[in-house]
């Protein structure tokens, strides 16, 4: 849960589903009401400093199991983590920016909206896809599907040499006839990496929309950053 | 309508590995059936079957005969993952009746007390004793809320009260609730009477 603030009041109103005039003003009141009392205790208190967190993907089959791009998988601690590097493909000490990549999956409920797909599109737009890996994109719902196309984000992918579809669950759980090969290799921006989840034998790393994007770019697990000093980077 | 639940002794089939997620209890490809029949046929699929769909003869959900071994006794954090109301569909058409495990997950228990299947969360050491001995009938009483292995002490657990009355009378919540159809019907001609 994040409490509510005036940056949700500004993207919520005049949304659809949203309450209209009078009554959203009355909801917002409420909603910004909801938020902690300044000086409010709490049990435990974490302090994440997000300037200081570099792009982060997953190594294992959990989706915890995640590292900064470019660092290698820790030294197993356990079973369920010799397992994981094994069924991955991975070794510790290795880092993962080393495999080729397969696949590249970028949509799904959890990274398929405006935003996501305008990041992605900022990296792919006047580049190629690698020879050789496949790039689904998938946006998370009718809505985003008509606003990307209106923005003309559907061209970019096309010509970047992605598969531009229709919303849907698509690669994220192998459900539909869009899976991962086995043994293949997929960056996914999906929200579940578990053995299988894409298809038997499916090697999956979980990584953001950008992540994915500049992973097609280069066939390889890569650090978005490297396309984004040269140019101008994702929306706000 | 699931069968009334008050006791159950069986045999167990114990996977030990903790986070077993629903993705493994029930691979995605296989939801895109609306009804249970048939999908205990593809419970743990792939680690029962090779890619070509070959049968793993070493599995052991390949060689137990399931209605002796009604018990799964699984790792810690059981049934993580997608929310799939089929993970409990094909785990009870499968042959399970209950999963025991030190933690379950929510959307699972939720998923599975309401389809007949019963969660039953242990401390470690009861987990550990249970574990230990697979070749060990275990009772699960649910009037009771106890599980015991053999002959052993039996150990309390709890389930939500409704989701246990439920179970015990072998109805789901619908099933609850249209078995009350007079009472609703008595009360509505009552409040036609007063209006």
């Amino acid at each position: 849960m994040i409490a509510p603030d005036q940056v949700t009041v500004d993207w919520l109103r005049g949304r659809r589903h949203a309450p209209q005039g009078e009554a959203f003003e009355r909801a917002a009141t409420d909603w910004l009401s909801l938020a902690s009392d300044p000086g409010a205790v709490f049990d435990k208190e974490v302090r994440l400093d997000g300037d200081a967190i570099r792009p982060m993907a997953t190594w294992g089959t959990t989706p915890d199991a995640g590292v900064a791009i470019g660092a290698a998988p820790p030294e197993p601690r356990s079973e369920n983590d010799r397992k994981a590097l094994a069924y991955m493909g991975f070794e510790a000490g290795r880092a993962t920016t080393d495999y080729p990549v397969d696949v590249v999956f970028i949509g799904s409920c959890t990274n398929g909206r405006l935003p996501d797909l305008r990041a992605a599109a900022a990296i792919l737009k006047g580049r190629r896809v690698k020879p050789g890996v496949r790039v689904l994109v998938v946006p998370g719902s009718e809505a985003v599907r008509r606003d990307a196309e209106a923005e003309g984000l559907h061209t970019v992918f096309t010509e970047a040499g992605a598969e531009w579809r229709i919303p849907g669950c698509s690669m994220c759980l192998a459900m539909n006839g869009d899976m991962v090969g086995p043994g293949q290799l997929a960056v996914s921006t999906s929200n579940r990496n578990f053995e299988g989840r894409q298809g038997p034998g499916a090697r999956t790393i979980l990584a953001s929309p950008a992540t994915a994007a500049a992973s097609a770019v280069m066939g390889v697990l890569t650090d978005p950053r490297v396309f984004m000093s040269a140019e101008e980077t994702v929306h706000a | 309508m699931p069968e009334p639940l008050k006791t159950l002794t069986s045999g167990t089939v114990v996977f030990s590995q903790s986070n077993i997620d629903t993705d493994q209890i029930i691979p995605g490809r296989f939801l895109t059936t609306t009804t249970r029949e048939g999908l205990g046929a593809h419970a743990f699929h792939d680690w029962r079957y090779e890619a070509d769909g070959s049968v793993k003869p070493e599995a052991v959900l390949n060689r137990i005969d399931p209605t002796e071994h009604r018990i799964l006794i699984a790792g810690d954090n059981f049934a993580c993952g997608s929310s799939r109301e089929h993970a409990p569909w094909a785990l009870l058409d499968y042959g399970f009746r209950a999963v025991v495990s030190t933690s379950i997950a929510d959307i699972f228990t939720s998923n599975a007390l309401k389809n007949g299947l019963l969660p039953v969360v242990v401390s470690q050491a009861v987990w550990d004793d249970l574990a230990a001995h697979p070749d060990q009938p275990v009772t699960i009483d649910l009037e009771a809320e106890t599980i015991r292995r053999g002959n052993a002490e039996p150990t309390p657990f709890r389930v939500e009260s409704f989701a246990r009355q439920c179970l015990l009378d072998g109805v789901d919540a619908m099933g609850w609730l249209t078995a009350r159809l007079p009472d609703i019907e008595a009360f509505e001609r009552r409040q036609q009477e007063t209006a």
